[in-house]
């Protein structure tokens, strides 16, 4: 039994703007380059432990939802391969290929775009596990209510519009929806982040209990290092489409190695500390067209040293499970947990 | 942010919002008050005016409130084969509007269809469908159904089937356009990730949230075809005699004007001007209705 | 003992619809001193927006403020004309929205509305209004300022575009800002450094700022003093410590133990239950009592403001202090 429910190897992903084809004869007819592609996921190898949440963290441009999308098999990776139970995505017939697909399902940041607004719930749950032949038609009324209960609401709303709905209860529908067609792996893109605070906690505490289900494994991908802390096991930063820190939440969020996670830690603001000065890192997020060469958070970074400029740094080891990318790990590791937490 | 907001079906909303407005109430009704009487001619009519045995020649050209010899009054008069002109205008607005509404609902299915694969495939789909769809708008209307009816000739068939070919690109533009954003939108994602098929979230899904600008544009597309038919077959080239449509009735009308019998002409034409400014007044509010800015 | 530069008393501002009456703000009350910051926390339809736009004369129809004054300095913003409020707007009151790009003009450059801001409400020389706009843009530690002058809009980072608008803000030393969630939209790290600067430059001119947020733990670090709005009304205020630690309000309490961070790691979370109800569909009273654990019979008549302690206030009938 493959420890690994899902697995990510070198996935890469590059975007190049749309062309038509009077655009592309013009532009051979003038002799002018390729248009530039962003990269927007560079070598990010990932693994999901059965039953285990993993956290993605990362800030505008770091390419956590494009990475979402690759592992619900939304959007085709440039490169790289996916693997669900062992078995690689790519080596399967169509036919396979779309039964596994539907065991990895997305709940979505916007609950109000995710349902279709001409959709009653009945319809909006229950169609595709009919479609599927999950279920019978006839049974899909009392599947879809309880499917509702299952995510804490009155099943008396099947035949509701999602215009009908507050925002946690359309949050609410949208994972009763994922869960209609028994996944095994659920990818929650920013899944609370349009919600207030008080609801907040009770989308998560609908997470929390999924998770305690059993049947269930989590991505869960947010810019919220909070909520990571709380709900996740294991936690993967990204920095501009590379992963820079992979590891256990508890020590990452104890004790980080690189840089960049130190200070995202260290600038969330906390309640409880009081009135307080930041002490913010420098610059802004690089465009993903220009990355900076070699490590490319060298320009912000305030440890960096001059091959930080020109080499891209690894993953290093610094623990069981704990993997950071920065060159400043390399050598003593003692002395460094000094200099760094400075 | 609230518990249960107590607002029903969407359309229902935009039926309430379009019944704010007097005037296109009025239009409404005088919509469904032509569409009645096209529907119930046979019924309605004092006399069937393609049965020769009913019609009597020596009527001709009476004018309006003259009596007949069988006893019912000539209301609007008679034409110059002697035929009840209330009677033809019932028969000839049926026949204008089935010409009208059945080409326009073949060109909706067949614009529908063509504008939302363009949008969902995208690509070199997109780009071959959408240089007909502008090869086709490229020329005026008139022009492609006379043409085409000089090569194929007269008849019902062959108007409808004109009226079909000078109109699918409309609908195939508005659906396109509305269907690319709404392709953007998460729950189609989150459909392609249920496993749905394409055929599935494309006219299941996506299609229904098109709809709107497709019922604007369907209103005013019928009363265009309506005075599209009525322009051919006044010039000749539409429907044939034996079925005169509300276009050949003024044209048969029209050597009679000089010589002051305005009605064979005047009635006819009163009626099709009726029929194609309430509709478009409908269509205008739809247009205001449906307007998704507006509505929420 | 510092003087008042803003006294909300008991402003009403209503909205009235086909699906009814809505009370944006009901009878609220609120004072900002000078030289302090002010949180005003609350959720999606708490009115904490609604706040921002009364006092900058913004409400529009439907809505109108229909009762209580709000006294700039012993003046009433309400009794105004609009010409005078023009005059104040901008130049000693000044706003900063979410999306910069309501601050700002997407068609002309920087430096045109720096200048702009400045010639309108002083009689000033074009060569000092540059040089002033320079000046506030190394202020706020925008890196090549003479270049970003030059640019549009549109060729700045969405954290960039704040910092100008915070700049033309700042650009007349108002006497009171307000920010309506300027750094809601931002990245972790933009957010730390705008509120880093932000800190600074008030810190020097001594300005007041209302700072409206959903997000406790943003306020907290910049506050001096708390105010938590529910439904229209402020539920709590007082300083931001006190609030924090010692919490009266169930609202209060309640949002405070349902953050991740003051929950066990892997417990499920404390939670309020239900959800905030439509302006227009109010309970009677408390417009917290049908969520409130605490809720008695008394909380179906109208909630007075209670004073609880030096400039503490909470509108409850049953506060109790809980230790967080």
């Amino acid at each position: 039994m493959n420890r690994f429910i899902l697995e990510a190897h070198k996935i890469s992903r590059s975007f190049s703007p749309h062309e038509d084809l009077l655009g592309k004869v013009v532009r051979s007819i003038l002799i002018q380059p390729n248009p530039p592609s962003v990269k927007a996921l560079t070598d990010v190898t990932i693994t999901l432990k059965t039953g285990e949440v993993l956290g993605v963290v990362g800030e505008s441009g770091c390419g956590k939802s494009t990475l979402g999308r690759i592992l619900a098999g939304i959007l085709e990776p440039s490169g790289g391969q996916l693997m669900f139970r062992g078995k690689n995505l790519s080596d399967m017939d169509p036919h396979a290929r779309a039964e596994t697909l539907l065991k990895i399902q997305m709940i979505f940041q916007d609950p109000l775009s995710s349902l279709n607004p001409r959709k009653r719930v009945l319809d909006l749950i229950g169609e595709a596990p009919v479609v599927h032949g999950l279920i019978k038609a006839h049974e899909r009324d009392s599947f879809v209510s309880e499917a509702l209960t299952r995510v804490g609401l009155d099943k008396d709303v099947k035949s509701r519009f999602p215009h009908q709905f507050s925002g946690g209860q359309r949050q609410r529908i949208n994972i009763a929806r994922a869960l209609a067609v028994n996944p095994e792996i659920l990818i929650c893109d920013e899944s609370v982040a349009a919600l207030d605070v008080s609801i907040q906690a009770q989308i998560l505490n609908v997470f929390m209990k999924l998770k305690a289900e059993g049947s269930l494994s989590f991505i869960f991908i947010s810019h919220d290092l909070g909520v990571i802390e709380h709900l996740c096991d294991r936690v993967a930063i990204l920095y501009l489409g590379r992963i820079v820190e992979i590891g256990p939440v508890d020590q990452i969020f104890r004790d980080a190695k690189h840089p960049y996670t130190q200070a995202l830690l260290q600038e969330i603001p906390r309640i409880g500390v009081g009135k307080r000065r930041f002490n913010p890192i420098r610059g802004e997020i690089p465009s993903p067209l220009s990355p900076p060469s070699g490590c490319q958070f060298h320009p912000r970074c305030p440890h960096a040293k001059i091959e930080c400029s020109s080499r891209m740094p690894g993953l290093q080891q610094v623990s069981h499970e704990h993997h950071a990318a920065c060159h400043l790990l390399y050598g003593n590791s003692t002395h460094l947990t000094t200099e760094l937490s400075k | 942010m609230t518990d249960w907001i107590n607002y029903d079906h969407p359309w229902r909303l935009a039926w309430r919002r379009y019944r704010q407005s007097p005037f296109a109430w009025i239009a409404l009704i005088v919509c469904s008050i032509i569409i009645f009487a096209a529907l119930f001619a046979p019924w309605l009519a004092p006399q069937n005016p393609y049965d020769l045995n009913v019609i009597d020649f020596f009527d001709a050209k009476l004018p309006p409130g003259s009596p007949s010899q069988s006893g019912f009054v000539y209301w609007l008069g008679t034409d110059g084969q002697g035929r009840d002109m209330l009677s033809a205008m019932l028969y000839g607005l049926r026949i204008s509007l089935f010409v009208g509404v059945l080409s326009g609902l073949v060109a909706i299915l067949i614009g529908m269809t063509l504008g939302m694969i363009a949008a969902y495939f995208g690509g070199w789909i997109d780009a071959l469908i959408m240089r007909i769809v502008d090869f086709m708008l490229g020329f005026p209307t008139i022009l492609v159904a006379l043409m085409l009816l000089a090569i194929l000739g007269q008849g019902v068939d062959k108007v409808i089937f004109a009226l079909i070919l000078v109109q699918w690109a409309y609908f195939a533009r508005a659906v396109r356009s509305t269907a690319l954003v709404e392709r953007e939108k998460e729950y189609v994602e989150a459909a392609q990730s249920l496993g749905l098929s394409p055929q599935r979230i494309m006219f299941i899904h996506i299609m229904p949230n098109c709809l709107a600008p497709v019922i604007v544009l369907g209103t005013m597309q019928v009363a265009s075809a309506i005075s599209t038919e009525a322009t051919l077959s006044f010039l000749g080239l539409g429907l044939p005699i034996t079925e005169p449509s509300l276009g050949l009735l003024i044209s048969n009308g029209y050597s009679n004007m000089l010589s002051g019998r305005y009605w064979i002409s005047l009635y006819p034409g009163l009626l099709l001007l009726l029929t194609v400014f309430s509709i478009n007044v409908v269509g205008d509010r739809l247009r205001d209705v449906l307007n998704p800015r507006l509505s929420r | 003992m510092n003087k008042p530069v803003l006294e909300i008393q008991n402003l009403t501002t209503r909205f009235e619809s086909e699906q009814g009456i809505a009370n944006a703000m009901d009878g609220v009350s609120l004072q900002i001193d000078e030289g302090e910051v002010v949180g005003l926390v609350g959720e999606s339809g708490s009115g904490k927006s609604m706040t921002g736009y009364s006092i900058m004369g913004l409400v529009e129809h439907p809505g109108s403020i229909v009762n209580g004054s709000i006294l700039y300095r012993g003046r009433n913003l309400c009794s105004l004309s609009p010409e005078e409020l023009r005059k104040l707007r901008g130049d000693r009151i000044a706003m900063i929205f979410q999306d910069p790009m309501m601050s700002l003009n997407p068609v002309l450059r920087i430096d045109t509305q720096l200048s702009e801001t400045l010639k309108a409400h002083r009689s000033i020389q074009k060569y000092d209004a540059n040089r002033r706009a320079l000046e506030i843009l190394h202020a706020m530690g925008i890196p090549s300022p003479e270049i970003r002058l030059r640019q549009y809009p549109h060729e700045l980072s969405g954290g960039m575009r704040q910092r100008i608008a915070i700049a033309i803000a700042l650009l007349l030393e108002p006497d009171l800002i307000i920010a309506d969630e300027p750094t809601t939209a931002l990245d972790v790290t933009i957010q730390a450094q705008i509120i880093h600067e932000f800190q600074t430059l008030i810190e020097v001119r001594g300005t007041s700022v209302l700072w409206i947020t959903h997000d406790l733990a943003v306020a907290s670090t910049l506050a001096d003093r708390l105010a938590i709005m529910y439904s229209g009304q402020i539920m709590e205020q007082g300083p931001a410590v006190e609030i924090l630690s010692k919490p009266a309000h169930p609202y209060t309490q309640g949002l405070l133990r349902s953050i991740p961070s003051h929950n066990e790691r892997g417990k499920p979370l404390a939670q309020i239950r239900g959800s905030a109800p439509a302006l227009t569909q109010l309970p009677p009273g408390c417009p917290f009592s049908p969520r409130c654990e605490q809720a008695k019979s008394l909380c179906s008549s109208p909630v007075p403001t209670n004073q609880i302690g030096i400039s503490r206030s909470t509108r409850c009938h049953y506060p109790t202090v809980q230790t967080l």
